[in-house]
């Protein structure tokens, strides 16, 4: 004889092996949307481009032929492309610290309630809704030379025109102060983000535990956003690696290469050379630097989080 | 360890005046509790002693040395916040040695302090791990831990029981009362809970609109309440309150008279009183006797079973609300008369100001 309990569990034991594999399809029903979109729009690109980069494509007659590494030898074999590197790698290194470290010293000076902060505020975000090209013409006025206004200072102050964007030892630089210029709201508004989640009463603690204005800042505030750290440092990272815009308002490259950026590289390579195998073979490269990079950083900051 | 004084002082934020000269006095080694409703000032007052905030007026001493021009650090106070506010990226260790480091202690003093605090509180385990790793009561237990390791002059508690469950904030209650004795130390602990205030004060300053009601032990609080304030802050069911329209003297005892001409017996000295009339009685539910005959007549509402007692809510045929005990084997039933008589000797008369006059020699 079964007891109702062994007959009511059998029931269970059946209720659940009719529906565990019905429950499951009716999930992979919800997410099938998203899942073709996904496949459709960012994975069955990305295979696209690592297949193109074997390929020889000219975009102009139409002609596709597999050619193996043949791209990337031709790359490496290429001074220009090498330079292009090198230049992306200056521009990222002068370019993310400012952002990372003005970025946060203007959140902290204006982590306040005050209406002068609030104005301050907007005017340092101001740049960042302005468009590329709109940043350029700008910045133009200022650079250009002989009537730009920093060669019109230095002529009023007798001294020799600079010509920034024609100085190859300035080009770079002068591209890097327009991005932190146009670009410096984003890191503001994100570290004052984090600025405002820190509670106050650790502050109070803080000076309770005689802490000074230095002591708190390196030992409670910085400690307290330093998730926030990373992620503008490899937001600022990914970003700059793919600096294109200004670049080619700015300076098309020159002068001499030494604003030539991957970005650029590949642009010129696919867009006015019409190669696109060989620009998609840079474009496999640029993609693993950022990834190379993005994960160094992680990896930095875990382990100083864990020591 | 030190005293505390408080002299003359006030506080303004903007144009609202939220302290009005609190003058309070704390000797060493007492346990002081700040009590009153939200928005009294207690929280304020306790911050302005911390240095968190600055005051109007007024000056601040402990052991007899002005410290309100004293940044926080430098006041030899410590404070345990409501919300803890232990640092989050910081292990527990780093926690306590913190305030320490700040001030320059040897190292070895510092693990001596930590050692020490870590085994008053049974925190030792807990040294390594970061406070998201902690329970509630374990960060309570830092947050003390990190003011004992600065050997403070006075403590400073900001409701740090008010996000406990309810047996873990009674368990707290014994073990502050515990470390009060044995640190020795003066102690300042806001609250709004009046059982914490009457379990573990020495000392009670029930606060009122920003200023100071009544400073006084525990049970005189409880006993002799200044004003109609504290009578009815204190005490748990609430003190009864019944209007009454005058006072006959007979004896020397002034004796209240309610509106229909009632007379109730009082032990309150009829000098006490002058020329002020009394407007109100006032009397705790158990401090009343049911008697068939007696001058209140009143009609019960709910009856509240306890186990140990009864407690009735009934009301007089003005509408006045009453509470009143009776005892576990009680019979009232709801819409029951009953006849009350309160305690002569306990009866408190209140004045159009809210002055309690209390019972004593007759005059």
């Amino acid at each position: 004889m079964t007891t109702i309990a062994e007959t009511a569990e059998r029931a269970g034991t059946a209720i659940r092996k009719n529906q565990r594999p019905r429950r499951q399809w009716i999930g992979l029903l919800f997410v099938a949307p998203f899942v073709a979109l996904y496949l459709w729009l960012m994975i069955y690109p990305l295979v696209t481009g690592v297949v193109m980069s074997f390929q020889y494509q000219d975009l102009l007659s139409g002609v596709t032929e597999f050619v193996g590494w043949w791209n990337y030898e031709d790359l490496f074999a290429d001074p220009i492309f090498i330079g292009s590197i090198f230049n992306t790698l200056r521009f990222v290194l002068l370019t993310v610290p400012p952002f990372v470290i003005i970025g946060l010293l203007i959140a902290l000076a204006l982590n306040r309630p005050t209406r002068g902060a609030a104005i301050m505020r907007a005017l340092f975000f101001g740049p960042h809704v302005l468009s590329v090209t709109v940043v350029t013409l700008i910045w133009k006025t200022v650079y250009l030379p002989n009537v730009g206004m920093i060669d019109a200072g230095a002529a009023a102050m007798g001294l020799e025109p600079v010509s920034v964007l024609l100085n190859p030892d300035w080009a770079l630089a002068a591209v890097g102060l327009v991005t932190v210029w146009w670009a410096i709201g984003l890191p503001m508004m994100l570290f004052l983000a984090a600025l405002q989640q820190v509670p106050d009463d650790i502050y109070e603690a803080a000076k309770l535990d005689s802490a000074g204005p230095t002591r708190i800042l390196f030992t409670i505030t910085i400690p307290s956003i330093a998730k926030m750290i990373v992620l503008v440092a490899v937001i600022e990272v990914v970003l700059q690696f793919q600096v294109f815009g200004q670049i080619n308002l700015l300076t098309g490259g020159g002068p001499n290469n030494t604003t030539r950026t991957m970005v650029m590289f590949i642009y010129q390579a696919g867009f006015q050379q019409w190669q696109a195998g060989y620009a998609a073979a840079a474009s496999q490269i640029l993609f693993l630097i950022m990834l190379v990079a993005a994960g160094l950083q992680f990896w930095v900051s875990r382990k100083r989080g864990e020591a | 360890m030190a005293g505390v004084e408080l002299r003359g002082l006030s506080k303004n934020f903007g144009a609202v005046k939220v302290l009005h000269d609190v003058s309070v006095e704390i000797a060493d080694g007492e346990f002081a509790v700040l009590l009153g409703p939200s928005g009294c000032g207690k929280t304020t007052l306790l911050r302005l002693i911390a240095g968190l905030e600055t005051m109007t007026e007024g000056e601040i001493r402990i052991d007899d040395q002005r410290i309100d021009q004293l940044q926080p650090g430098q006041r030899g106070i410590a404070m345990v916040f409501q919300s803890y506010a232990l640092y989050p990226h910081m292990s527990v260790r780093a926690n306590l040695a913190y305030g320490l480091k700040n001030v320059g202690t040897p190292k070895d003093v510092i693990e001596e302090r930590i050692r020490t605090a870590a085994s008053i509180l049974e925190i030792e385990p807990l040294l390594e791990r970061k406070p998201a790793q902690l329970s509630g009561g374990q960060r309570q237990r830092v947050a003390i831990g990190r003011a004992i390791t600065k050997s403070p002059k006075v403590f400073l508690f900001d409701e740090p029981l008010s996000n406990l469950d309810a047996s873990l904030r009674a368990r707290t209650r014994v073990e502050i009362s515990k470390l009060h004795q044995r640190l020795g130390a003066t102690m300042i602990f806001v609250t709004h809970d009046q059982i914490e205030a009457m379990t573990m004060a020495t000392k009670i300053v029930v606060m009122h609109a920003g200023r100071v009601e009544q400073v006084g032990a525990p049970l005189d609080v409880y006993r002799r309440p200044a004003t109609r304030f504290v009578a009815a802050f204190i005490g748990t069911p609430q003190m009864n309150f019944v209007p009454v329209s005058g006072a006959k003297a007979a004896g020397g005892w002034m004796v209240p008279t309610l509106a229909d001409g009632t007379s109730i017996d009082a032990r309150i000295a009829r000098e006490a009183l002058g020329e002020v009339a009394p407007v109100e009685i006032g009397f705790r539910p158990d401090e009343v006797e049911i008697d068939a005959a007696g001058p209140l007549q009143v009609e019960v509402d709910v009856v509240e079973r306890l186990g140990d007692r009864t407690l009735v809510y009934a009301h007089l045929a003005d509408g006045t609300a009453l509470i009143y005990q009776d005892h576990s084997e009680s019979t009232v039933r709801l819409g029951d008369r009953v006849g009350l008589r309160p305690l002569p000797h306990k009866l408190i008369a209140f004045d159009a100001e809210g002055k309690a006059y209390h019972p004593g020699e007759p005059g």
